[in-house]
C-alpha cells in the first residue's frame, strides 16, 4: 500500500479494508466501540499544528504556555482528541457517512497522556429516507478522566429486500369461517 | 483580559481553496489515522464513497489566516485561549481535487463563569464550506474560551 510508505507509517499501521460498512438492522442500542491510542507526543502536537495551521503557542511553545498561558506547559489541541474519536467512528463506519459529530473538550491533554476513545449507540431511528444511529462518544486519559465528550449521528442503510425472496410472515392469514 | 465582545458578527469573505491529498495526508499522519478510505485511491474507489474522502475533522485544516483575522478582531490573547466545543454537520463529502469555498463568522460572544477558571470570555465561530455549485459541504460551530489571566 503506497500510503504506508508515503506517510512513513509504522509497520502494521494499515487498517484492513472492509468490503462494506455496517447495516442498520445489525446495530442495536448499547452497541459499543473502542479505540486505544498510543501516548500523545510533542511531535504529534507539532504535526497537528502544521496540518491544521493552529500554531497557538499553548500547544507548541513551552515557555509561553507555562509563563504567559499559566497552564503549566504545552498541551494538545482539543481537536486531536476529537480526531481520535473521529478515527474510531470512521474505522467502524467504513463508507457509511456521518451526519453530525460533536466534541466538547472537558480536560486538557498533555504530552504523554494516552487516550482511549469509546462510543455507544444510544438511539436508532428513521428520518425521512435515512436510517440513523446516534452515538455517545468519549475520550478518557490513562487515569480514567474524561477529556472529551460528544455525540455523533451516522446514516446506515438497511439491506435491501429482494423481490422474490421468501416472505418471513404470511401477508394474509386465512381464517376458517365456522358456520 | 476580556475579549472585544463587539467582534460579534465579524466575518471573513468567502475564500476559494483547493483540497489536496497532501493536506489529508498531513492530518492523517498527525493523528496516526491510516484509514485507506482517506489515503488509498484503489481501496477508496471500490467503496461506496467511489474515491478518497476527507476525514471527519478535516474542516479544522481550513483555519490559516482567516482564523487569525477573527482572533485579531476579537482581540484574543492566544496563550489564554482554550478550545471548548465543536459541532460539525456534514452535507456532502469533501474530496482531494475539489475546489471549495470557506468562511468564518463570529456568531456569539459573551462572559460566563467557569468552575475551573472563574469568570472568562467566550466566543463561537461558524465555519462554512461549500463547493463551486453553492452546495453546502460541511458546516461547523466552534466554541472558544478566553481566560482573563
Amino acid at each position: 500500500m503506497d500510503y504506508i510508505q508515503r506517510l512513513s507509517a509504522p509497520p502494521g499501521a494499515a487498517l484492513t479494508p472492509k468490503q462494506e460498512g455496517p447495516y442498520f438492522e445489525d446495530v442495536q442500542v448499547g452497541f459499543a466501540l473502542e479505540l486505544k491510542k498510543p501516548p500523545v507526543t510533542r511531535l504529534q502536537i507539532a504535526k497537528f499544528a502544521g496540518a491544521s495551521g493552529d500554531f497557538n503557542p499553548s500547544h507548541v511553545d513551552e515557555d509561553i504556555a507555562r509563563d504567559i498561558g499559566g497552564m503549566g506547559g504545552v498541551f494538545a489541541h482539543g481537536m486531536i482528541g476529537m480526531g481520535f474519536i473521529g478515527q474510531m467512528l470512521a474505522d467502524w463506519l467504513w463508507d457509511r457517512p456521518l451526519r453530525m459529530f460533536s466534541s466538547k473538550a472537558v480536560l486538557i491533554v498533555r504530552p504523554g497522556d494516552s487516550l482511549t476513545c469509546s462510543g455507544k449507540v444510544v438511539r436508532k431511528w428513521v428520518e425521512d429516507e435515512d436510517n440513523l444511529v446516534e452515538f455517545e462518544v468519549f475520550a478518557r486519559n490513562q487515569r480514567g478522566e474524561t477529556t472529551h465528550s460528544g455525540r455523533a449521528v451516522a446514516v446506515l442503510p438497511h439491506r435491501p429486500i429482494a423481490v422474490g425472496d421468501a416472505l418471513k410472515q404470511p401477508y394474509l392469514v386465512q381464517h376458517r369461517v365456522i358456520g | 483580559m476580556a475579549i472585544n465582545l463587539n467582534a460579534l458578527g465579524a466575518e471573513t469573505p468567502w475564500t476559494r481553496v483547493a483540497v489536496t491529498q497532501r493536506q489529508i495526508d498531513a492530518l492523517c499522519s498527525s493523528l496516526e489515522d491510516y484509514n485507506p478510505l482517506f489515503l488509498d485511491e484503489g481501496i477508496a474507489g471500490q467503496s461506496a464513497n467511489a474515491g478518497i474522502v476527507a476525514p471527519p475533522t478535516f474542516i479544522n485544516c481550513f483555519r490559516d489566516f482567516k482564523t487569525t483575522l477573527v482572533l485579531s478582531e476579537a482581540e484574543v490573547d492566544l496563550p489564554l485561549l482554550l478550545h471548548g466545543e465543536q459541532i460539525i454537520n456534514y452535507y456532502k463529502p469533501v474530496r482531494p481535487g475539489d475546489t471549495v469555498w470557506h468562511k468564518i463568522k463570529v456568531i456569539d460572544t459573551g462572559r460566563k463563569k467557569s468552575k475551573t477558571y472563574g469568570e472568562l470570555s467566550y466566543f463561537t465561530v461558524l465555519i462554512k464550506m461549500k463547493n463551486d455549485r453553492d452546495e453546502r459541504l460541511v458546516e461547523a460551530t466552534q466554541l472558544f474560551f478566553v481566560r482573563d489571566k
